[in-house]
C-alpha cells in the first residue's frame, strides 16, 4: 500500500508534527486557565471580584453603565462597591456572569442590573470579547450554546483566538489598562458633547420588543437573585433625549417594566430633567461631568 | 462561493489533489475546466461573458499573428481590442453619467491581470513566429485560477512547461511551506492592521499628525503583507501541482533604492512593463533622454494600470521621479541602511495615494502629517484607539508590533543570506496563524486594481 510506505518512510516527521499539534491544542486549553490565573490581581473583571469573596454593590451591565457609574461617588458611602461591565453586555451574559460569581462563592448583598433596552432587544450574542478572558473551557461552551451564531469562525474565534493579543503582551499592555479601573469603574475622563453635536445625534435602532431568550435571561437573573437572598434591583442609565422620547425605546421599556412589574421586582428609572447635553459623550455614554452627576442622583435614591 | 483567502486555498489544495491523478494530455483542459467554474462562481454571470468574450477574440487574434501575413496589423488589432475591453470597465466612470445603468456594472474580477497575460501572449507568438497556438495551454495560462484574482503575471512558459512533470514530494512540501507563509503574511498581519487603517483612512480628516503617520505606516505593511501573502499562497498552489513559478516579490521594504524596489515588489508586472513596453520603447539604448522618456512611460502606464483617478498617474510620476533622480549617487552618500530607510519612507508616501484614491483627500492628508501638535497623553490614546476601539488597543498594538518585528526579523535573516530553516519557520508560522490569524472573510487588496 503506498501509503502505508508513506507513513513508515516519513514516521519521524509525522510523530514531530502530532507532537507538534499537541502542543498546539494543550495551549489552547491551558490559556483558560492561565488568563483567570492571571486576571485575579486586577482592578476589573470577575476573577478579581471572586479574590475579594464578598461585595455590597454589584452593578452589572454594558459601556452604558461603566460610562455612566463613577467608582469614586460611589464609594464615598459606606457600602463597598464593584462595576462589572462588557461592552453590549445583554440580559443572557449577564446571567452567565452572575451564576458564575455565585457558583464561585462570591456573597453578593445588594446587585444592580443594566436596564438597557437595546441589549435586550437583540437575539444573543457575544459582542465583547474580553468576557472570555475570565471564562474556563466549560463556560465558555456555555456560552457557545447561549448565542445565536454559531458558525465555525465564533467557536473558533471563542475557543482558540480570542484576546491572545492580551496575553502575548501582558506585563506592559495590563498594567497600562489596569491602571484606569478601580473596583471595575473606569477613571478614563470623556469629554462632553457640545450643544451642536447633541443636537445632531439620532436614534439608529428599529428593534421594538425584548428579544425572548433576553425575556428568559431576565427571568432566570431574578430567579437566581431569589435563591440567593440577593437584593435585586434594575436601572436605567440616562440616554439622550433623542433615543429616550423615541417610541421604538419606550416600546422596549415599557415590555421591561411590565415584565419586572409581574415579578415585583425593584427598578430605578432615569432622572428626568437632570441632564444636560454636556453630560453625554455621546447618545448612550455619559461623559465624567454626567457620570459624577448621575451617580450623586443614584446614591440618594439607593440610600435615601 | 465568496472570495477569500481561505476558500482560496481549500480550493487549490483539492484542484492539486484532482491535478495529480489527471493524465499529462488532460491537464490543460482540467486547468482550464476548474478556473471558469470558479471564475464564474467568484466573480458573476457578466465577468464570465466579458472573460469568454475576450478569451475568443484573443484566441482569433493569436491564430492570425501565427498564420497570417500581416502580424504586425494583427497584433496590434489584437491589443486595441484588448485595452479597449480593459479601459472601458477601469475608465468607464470618465464618459459614462453616474445614473446611467452602464455605471453600475462592476469591473470583472482580475481583468486587469489576464489583460496583460493575453498582451504578452500574443506578443510573444509575434516575436517567435515558430511557435504553435496550443489553445487549451492558452486557455489554461491565461484562465489559470490561482492567478486570475490579482496575479502574479507570470508568462505562458512558466505554467505551460510544468504540465508535463509530475509533483514530487518536495514540491509538496515547499508548497504547503509557502502556503503557511502566505498566510502569516495575510491572515496574521494583513487583516490584523486593515481594522486600523480602514479606520483612520476612513475618517483623516478627525484623526492628528500622530494617527495618520501611524496609519500610513501600517498601510504599507498591510499593503504589502496582504499582497505578498496571496503571491506565496498562489505560488503554493501552483507547487503543489508541480509548477514552479517565479518570485513576485523579493524583500522590497529591504530596497536602497526605488530602481531596485521595483526589481523587488510585483516583480512580474515590472518585468512584464520592462519587457512589453520600456525595451520595445528603447529602453536605455536610445540615449539619456529617451531613457527617462521611457521610464515615465512605464511609470505612467503603471499608473493607470493601477487605477482610474488622477492620484494613480501622480503615484507613478512620483516613483517615475525618484526612479530617474540617480539613486545610486544618493546610496552612495547615504549608505545602504539609510537607503532603505528614505526608500521605506518614499514607497510610504506612494501608497497614501492608492488608500486615498482622491486628490483634495491626499493634500489633506500629507498636509495634516505635519501640522504640528503636541505629543500628550490624549494624543496617543487617540492614535491608538482604532485598533479595536476600547481598551484591548493597547494590546492589539503591542502584538502588532512584535508580529511585525518577527516577520522583519526573518525576512532580514534571508536578506543577509543565512540559511532558512523550514521547519522551525513552519513551526513559527503555524503558531502565528493558529492563535493570531485572523480568520473570516477577507478580499485582497490587490484584487481591486
Amino acid at each position: 500500500m503506498p501509503i502505508i510506505r508513506c507513513v513508515n518512510k516519513n514516521r519521524k516527521k509525522l510523530i514531530k508534527a502530532v507532537v507538534f499539534l499537541l502542543v498546539i491544542a494543550a495551549l489552547v486549553l491551558a490559556k483558560d486557565q492561565l488568563s483567570e490565573y492571571l486576571m485575579t490581581d486586577l482592578n476589573y473583571g470577575m476573577p478579581a471580584l471572586t479574590a475579594k469573596g464578598s461585595i455590597d454593590r454589584l452593578f452589572i451591565g454594558s459601556s452604558a453603565f461603566r460610562q455612566g457609574l463613577d467608582i469614586n461617588t460611589l464609594e464615598e458611602s459606606e457600602e463597598d462597591s464593584y462595576i462589572l461591565t462588557y461592552n453590549g453586555n445583554q440580559p443572557c451574559t449577564e446571567y452567565l456572569q452572575l451564576k458564575k460569581l455565585i457558583g464561585n462563592g462570591v456573597k453578593i448583598h445588594e446587585l444592580y442590573v443594566d436596564m438597557y433596552a437595546f441589549t435586550s432587544s437583540r437575539v444573543p450574542a457575544l459582542e465583547d470579547k474580553k468576557m472570555l478572558l475570565e471564562l474556563n473551557t466549560s463556560e465558555k461552551r456555555e456560552l457557545y450554546d447561549t448565542i445565536s451564531n454559531k458558525d465555525f469562525m465564533t467557536f473558533w474565534e471563542m475557543f482558540v483566538t480570542a484576546n491572545n493579543e492580551q496575553l502575548l503582551t501582558w506585563p506592559v499592555s495590563e498594567r497600562i489598562v489596569n491602571s484606569q479601573f478601580k473596583n471595575g469603574g473606569t477613571l478614563i475622563s470623556s469629554a462632553g458633547l457640545t450643544e451642536e453635536a447633541y443636537g445632531r445625534l439620532s436614534q439608529v435602532y428599529t428593534s421594538e420588543e425584548i428579544d425572548e431568550n433576553q425575556k428568559k435571561a431576565i427571568e432566570d437573573i431574578i430567579n437566581l437573585c431569589n435563591d440567593n437572598d440577593i437584593n435585586l434591583t434594575f436601572v436605567e442609565i440616562p440616554k439622550a433625549d433623542v433615543i429616550m422620547q423615541s417610541d421604538v425605546y419606550n416600546d422596549i421599556m415599557n415590555e421591561y417594566i411590565e415584565l419586572l412589574d409581574g415579578r415585583k421586582v425593584k427598578y430605578i428609572r432615569s432622572p428626568e430633567g437632570l441632564m444636560g447635553y454636556s453630560d453625554f459623550s455621546d447618545g448612550i455614554h455619559l461623559s465624567s461631568e454626567g457620570r459624577t452627576k448621575y451617580t450623586k442622583w443614584l446614591i440618594e435614591k439607593i440610600d435615601p | 462561493m465568496s472570495l477569500s483567502v481561505w476558500s482560496l486555498i481549500l480550493l487549490g489544495i483539492i484542484a492539486a489533489g484532482i491535478y495529480y491523478y489527471i493524465p499529462v494530455k488532460y491537464r490543460a483542459i482540467y486547468l482550464t475546466g476548474v478556473s471558469l467554474s470558479v471564475y464564474f462562481l467568484w466573480a458573476g454571470i457578466y465577468a464570465f461573458i466579458v472573460l469568454c468574450t475576450e478569451l475568443t477574440l484573443s484566441v482569433f487574434f493569436i491564430h492570425k499573428i501565427n498564420r497570417a501575413n500581416c502580424k504586425t496589423g494583427w497584433l496590434t488589432a489584437g491589443i486595441c481590442v484588448i485595452v479597449i475591453f480593459l479601459a472601458f470597465h477601469k475608465y468607464k466612470d470618465f464618459w459614462i453619467a453616474d445614473n446611467n445603468v452602464i455605471s453600475r456594472i462592476l469591473m470583472p474580477l482580475g481583468i486587469s491581470y489576464y489583460s496583460f497575460k493575453m498582451i504578452s501572449y500574443m506578443a510573444d507568438m509575434y516575436r517567435s513566429p515558430q511557435k504553435e497556438l496550443v489553445i487549451t495551454e492558452y486557455l489554461s495560462y491565461v484562465t489559470f485560477f490561482p492567478q486570475i484574482i490579482c496575479g502574479p503575471i507570470s508568462r505562458a512558459n512558466e505554467l505551460n512547461g510544468c504540465l508535463n512533470k509530475r509533483t514530487s514530494e518536495e514540491d509538496v512540501k515547499r508548497g504547503a511551506y509557502l502556503i503557511l507563509q502566505g498566510l502569516f503574511y495575510k491572515a496574521v498581519i494583513a487583516d490584523k492592521l486593515s481594522p486600523y487603517t480602514d479606520s483612520v483612512f476612513a475618517s483623516y480628516d478627525s484623526h492628528a499628525f500622530l494617527s495618520l503617520w501611524m496609519a500610513a505606516f501600517f498601510y504599507s505593511i498591510e499593503l504589502y503583507c496582504d499582497f505578498a501573502g496571496y503571491s506565496y499562497i498562489v505560488s503554493g498552489i501552483c507547487r503543489l501541482m508541480g509548477i514552479n513559478i517565479s518570485d513576485n516579490f523579493r524583500l522590497p521594504y529591504y530596497s536602497a533604492s526605488i530602481r531596485e524596489f521595483w526589481t523587488r515588489w510585483h516583480i512580474s508586472l515590472s518585468s512584464w512593463l520592462k519587457d512589453y513596453i520600456y525595451i520595445p520603447l528603447g529602453g536605455s539604448r536610445r540615449g539619456k533622454i529617451r531613457r527617462v522618456i521611457n521610464i515615465f512611460a512605464v511609470f505612467i502606464v503603471s499608473g493607470l494600470w493601477h487605477g482610474n483617478t488622477i492620484v494613480y498617474l501622480i503615484w507613478g510620476l512620483w516613483h517615475g521621479v525618484w526612479n530617474v533622480l540617480s539613486p545610486s549617487k544618493i546610496r552612495r552618500k547615504v549608505g545602504r541602511f539609510f537607503g532603505i530607510i528614505l526608500t521605506d519612507i518614499i514607497v510610504m508616501f506612494g501608497w497614501i495615494a492608492f488608500k486615498i484614491d482622491n486628490l483634495s483627500g491626499l493634500r489633506t492628508f500629507i498636509a495634516d502629517m505635519f501640522k504640528p501638535a503636541k505629543l500628550s497623553i490624549s494624543l496617543i490614546v487617540e492614535a491608538v484607539m482604532p485598533f479595536t476601539n476600547d481598551y484591548a488597543s493597547v494590546s492589539m498594538l503591542l502584538a502588532i508590533m512584535l508580529l511585525v518585528a518577527v516577520l522583519f526579523t526573518l525576512e532580514w535573516r534571508n536578506y543577509r543570506g543565512y540559511k532558512e530553516n523550514i521547519t522551525i519557520r513552519a513551526m513559527i508560522y503555524t503558531f502565528a496563524v493558529v492563535f493570531f490569524g485572523v480568520i473570516g472573510q477577507s478580499g485582497f487588496i490587490y484584487a481591486n486594481y
